[in-house]
């Protein structure tokens, strides 16, 4: 520490002082002063000086008014403080609601997009609702591969039947025709693995999927399901046997061809 | 005692200031019942910062109404014996030669020895580095001592 420092370090230095005395830089200069006699004589000098100016500014009494008044804010202070701990310009609580918040939106950001990750979600979750309620007797017994069904359905008066690359040669134990919301929608089973196929138009319905043949998996009350458009028919598969994982059969199938 | 309520206890020390710098107790009674008012209405949440509001717009109102004096700065060291020249002179005598002092100085002793805040907090409020801050209180003490063996004390009746 350089003397022109410890000097004027020590000018401000007073006996008594308590935020003084918890100052290190004051501490080291009186050290210091110690072992310089001019600095020493700084301090001899003012201590005295400052002790009769200090009494003269302590000696200065309040008046009745102002001390209590003095007392009446203290009071209403006090208690702002504590009102002020429950305000929202608390920083704590302020924080604490803010993160609330952002839960919040995570939330309902997760839920939104849960419920509709694409247009006509609800459309291909109320058709699911309506396979799952219906009776296996329904189905006309079709025994053959999947790929197969086309010309059953055509004949049936359902057109634009189609089953994605890599499912087509599942077999098949029985296939039918059921109308939703004006709409025929074509619903195929399949014995393996309980899974059921379900094809129909995607534009009256509202189901869009954008790029065509791009898998959507989709979580339903009752269930995953995947579900692709392509050429305006929707396709969507779905397991009976909550065992079967929906996510593993789409991943292994091969592209679509452009 | 709350942080709050010890920085409350400093209202006192307050008043203090206010009188030396306006040199008349209802002068200072009134700007510090205002500065309390603005308090009132917007404490804040930080004491610490509060109260440097306070001693900050106390300072402000004061100088609207009692314009501080302009004296040539005093440079130099103190004398040995400055304190036994001035034994004679009473509280009274003291105060009003500190309320003459010129701005910043008097700020600056009157402040200082009150200890109502840090060092740098001072410098911070006075708008002074922390080193001029111990030259003006330095300054300060010269222009007091000068002052004050200037005039003659008041002969006893």
């Amino acid at each position: 520490m350089k003397l022109r420092t410890v000097k004027s370090i020590l000018l401000r230095y007073r006996a008594g002082s308590k935020k003084i005395a918890e100052e290190r830089d004051m501490e080291r200069a009186l050290i210091i002063a110690h072992s310089h006699p001019e600095l020493e004589q700084i301090v001899s000098n003012q201590g005295p000086f400052d002790g009769l100016f200090h009494s003269a500014i302590a000696g200065i009494e309040v008046s009745d008014t102002t001390r209590q008044k003095f007392e009446e804010v203290s009071q209403v202070l006090n208690s702002k403080q504590h009102t002020q701990q429950f305000s929202f310009r608390n920083p704590a609580l302020l924080s604490v609601l803010v993160s609330l918040l952002v839960l919040a939106f995570i939330g309902t950001w997760l839920y939104l997009s849960r419920s509709q990750t694409f247009p006509g979600a609800e459309e291909v979750e109320a058709i699911l609702k309506m396979e799952k309620n219906s009776n296996i007797e329904q189905f006309d017994p079709v025994v053959t591969d999947a790929a197969s069904l086309g010309d059953w359905f055509t004949m049936k008066g359902f057109d634009g039947y189609f089953v994605p690359p890599g499912l087509g040669p599942m077999q098949t134990a029985g296939a039918k025709i059921f109308r939703y919301e004006g709409q025929q929608v074509a619903t195929v089973a399949i014995p393996e693995g309980k899974y059921f196929f379900i094809v129909f138009p995607a534009t009256p319905l509202g189901v869009e999927i954008d790029p065509a043949g791009t898998w959507k998996i989709h979580d339903t009350e009752e269930g995953k399901l995947a579900v692709q458009v392509v050429n305006g028919m929707c396709f969507m598969v779905f397991s009976m046997d909550e065992k079967n994982d929906i996510v593993s059969l789409i991943r292994n199938l091969p592209h679509l061809p452009k | 005692m709350t942080e709050f309520a010890a920085r409350l206890h400093e209202l006192k020390d307050l008043y203090r200031f206010s009188l030396i710098l306006s040199n008349e107790p209802l002068i200072a009674e009134q700007v510090l019942d205002q500065c309390l008012q603005d308090i009132l209405k917007n404490p804040g949440s930080d004491p610490q910062r509060t109260f440097m509001t306070l001693v900050l717009n106390l300072r402000k109102r004061i100088f609207q109404k009692v314009k501080p004096s302009e004296r040539p700065l005093s440079t130099g060291e103190l004398p040995a014996g400055a304190a036994s020249s001035l034994t004679e002179r009473s509280p009274e005598e003291l105060r009003t030669a500190l309320h003459r002092l010129s701005e910043p100085e008097r700020s600056a002793y009157t402040l200082w020895h009150l200890d109502l805040m840090e060092h740098h907090d001072l410098a911070k409020l006075l708008g002074l580095t922390e080193e001029d801050v111990s030259l003006k209180i330095q300054s300060a003490r010269l222009s007091l001592l000068l002052a004050l063996t200037e005039t003659p004390a008041p002969e006893a009746v």
